[in-house]
């Protein structure tokens, strides 16, 4: 990375900003996309930073001219609740975004490209779980479809265009500077609830299961895909399932409270289960998650109680 | 019943407005009506010249409160998704979510789409292809086409939409146009070569094979769909394979002398079988295709013949 020309859509968001750290630290030169404003403890002063959205003319113009030698795309709309209800907002943020960029590069060589996916609500309910790339897409929402869809015109482009990349379908990221306030986040929402003395709630039963990997690991799994040759997707997650009202215990015991959330039985989770089984990451870019939960739960917490 | 048809003055759109009318229902045209192309539009339905994604159409809908909408408007060429992908997606996904939402209000209306088996199978491997769902389409086009089937299918799970998505096999039929390049529209080609005595290129060895739907058999799986309260997806084919010489030799018979014809090599990317299982058409809908491939053939054969000026 030293040295290399990169460009980071997303990159002022809860992932990509601790992306574009990694990659300054590994000498990258960093171009950062993003609809909106880093905030000012995220911001890194040696990226360059250009406010635009990637579905726009200007995007394209400008990602054309860079020439970037790694794309990483993370600038998305990713409320999947708030999809069901904003469709078309949605797949022209994440479907027509993603296009606009893969053909701003269409005729440049040698450049990979990695894409932030989504595995949770792209497998939805499946039987087996944890689920490999192998089961069988069921996306339920538009933002499911929308980061499917981006998934198969980047095999087009692969096929067609030659360019490489890899599809990193994450599990459900948890760490510092995650947005509290959002519709998902169990561990932001829980953590900045408990601290601040609000309510918290959990939704539908508290039985639904997700796949908590925290955020040093995700950014690991980028570097180790910028540096390998695999095409393709692969699953990024721990393959532990963990229900909601498991996670809002451990909220409570590392901040050390006993204060209890209400139910809200009627916001139902979609996808009732799910966790991902990270093997073909390890086989094909050797990357396994390395942050034991509680100790990503701990810095985590220590980060809000920083913050808040 | 009150029924709005997108792309109604097109090929396929025509066929269904005049049947639709026929039996007695009402129907709104809803089309572009973009003069680069010849469009048929039925005197007795009322014309809409809206494009799909107009935001005009919401207070139209709301207005209307058509039973139905079958939405057949899209931008339909292969090649032209492989050369411009954003403009394929903004046609057949995005307008396509608009059209969706300005229905959303409406209780009750029946939504019907024409999806592509052939797009979205690709050179599967299994033939005769039953209703694959986990299939990367290779084209834009076929990527397009799926995305809005799974789109329909949130849309059921998550607001109630009713819906029914048609996987078509390869439509053929009177006032199918001959476009530059000649994609997908190979009886067509043959005719209009052989009326005008001139030499038919065959890529590869002629045994490349389609399954070709008549366009009355897809009218009737369409208003068949439109009748019904079935959610799904059902491949609409007639389950018979055609190669391109046996599609050639009944051409020729029908015109009743030989014409010319020179090989090529085959073309990267061409499919080389295409047939679909049409079973679950029949258990959902009770549909099957009726017209012999031979009838369909001299159908559009007579319709050529008289309309050569415009192809």
């Amino acid at each position: 990375m030293n040295g290399e020309k990169v460009l980071v859509t997303g990159g002022a968001g809860f992932i990509g900003s601790h992306l574009v750290d990694a990659l300054i630290e590994l000498g990258a030169k960093v171009t950062v996309i993003d609809a909106r404003k880093p905030k000012k403890t995220y911001k890194n002063e040696s990226a360059k930073y250009k406010l635009m959205r990637i579905e726009t003319e200007e995007a394209h113009i400008f990602v054309k001219k860079m020439k970037p030698a790694f794309i990483f795309h993370l600038a998305a709309h990713i409320h999947d609740r708030e999809s069901i209800h904003e469709p078309v907002m949605n797949a022209e943020n994440n479907i027509i975004g993603t296009l606009n960029l893969l053909e701003a590069i269409r005729a440049q060589k040698n450049v990979r490209f990695i894409f932030a996916s989504t595995g949770g609500v792209i497998y939805g309910n499946q039987d087996d779980v944890p689920v490999t790339e192998q089961a069988e897409p069921r996306p339920l929402t538009p933002y499911a479809i929308s980061k499917l869809t981006a998934e198969r015109y980047l095999d087009f482009y692969r096929s067609t265009a030659g360019i490489s990349y890899a599809a990193l379908r994450f599990a459900n990221v948890f760490g510092p500077r995650q947005d509290s306030s959002a519709e998902s986040g169990a561990i932001a929402i829980f953590t900045a609830a408990l601290l601040k003395g609000d309510q918290a709630f959990i939704n539908d039963d508290g039985e639904t299961t997700r796949d908590y990997v925290y955020v040093k690991d995700v950014v690991r799994a980028f570097l180790l895909a910028a540096e390998a040759d695999y095409s393709g997707v692969l699953n990024i997650g721990t393959g532990i399932e963990r229900s909601t009202k498991e996670i809002y215990a451990a909220v409570q015991e590392v901040i050390g409270t006993e204060t209890g959330a209400d139910t809200r039985e009627e916001i139902k989770d979609v996808v009732r289960r799910s966790a991902l089984d990270a093997s073909l990451a390890e086989e094909e870019i050797n990357w396994e998650p390395q942050t034991a939960f509680e100790d990503g739960l701990r810095e985590t917490v220590d980060w809000y109680n920083d913050h808040l | 019943m009150k029924i709005c048809v997108t792309g109604g003055a097109g090929f396929l759109g025509s066929h269904l407005v005049d049947a639709l009318i026929e039996r007695g229902d009402t129907v709104i045209i809803i089309d572009h009506l973009k003069k680069d192309k010849p469009r048929f539009i039925n005197k007795k339905a009322v014309v809409k010249d809206y494009a799909i994604s107009d935001e005009r159409l919401a207070s139209f809908f709301e207005e209307e409160q058509p039973d139905a909408v079958v939405h057949l408007a899209a931008q339909i060429s292969v090649s032209a998704s492989v050369e411009d992908p954003l403009k394929d997606a903004r046609t057949n996904i995005i307008d396509s979510l608009k059209l969706l939402e300005h229905l959303r209000p409406l209780k009750g209306v029946r939504f019907i789409f024409a999806s592509s088996g052939g797009a979205i199978y690709g050179d599967t491997k299994i033939v005769p292809t039953p209703e694959l769902k986990d299939v990367a389409p290779i084209s834009p086009y076929g990527i397009s086409k799926q995305a809005f089937e799974y789109y329909l299918e949130s849309m059921h799970v998550t607001h109630g939409l009713s819906y029914f998505c048609a996987r078509f096999s390869n439509l053929y039929g009177p006032r199918q146009l001959v476009t530059p390049g000649g994609e997908g529209a190979l009886i067509p080609i043959l005719i209009k070569k052989i009326i005008k005595e001139e030499t038919v290129s065959i890529f590869g060895d002629g045994s490349a094979s389609r399954d070709f739907l008549y366009i009355s058999d897809a009218v009737n799986a369409l208003m068949a769909a439109v009748d019904s309260d079935v959610n799904g997806t059902a491949n609409i084919a007639s389950g018979k394979e055609v190669t391109v010489l046996e599609a050639w030799e009944v051409v020729q018979k029908i015109h009743g002398s030989n014409g010319n014809v020179e090989y090529l090599p085959k073309r990267e990317g061409d499919i080389h079988r295409s047939l679909l299982d049409s079973s679950r058409a029949m258990e959902l809908l009770n549909w099957e295709s009726q017209t012999s491939f031979e009838d369909g053939v001299r159908n559009i054969y007579d319709w050529q013949k008289e309309n050569l000026s415009i192809l």
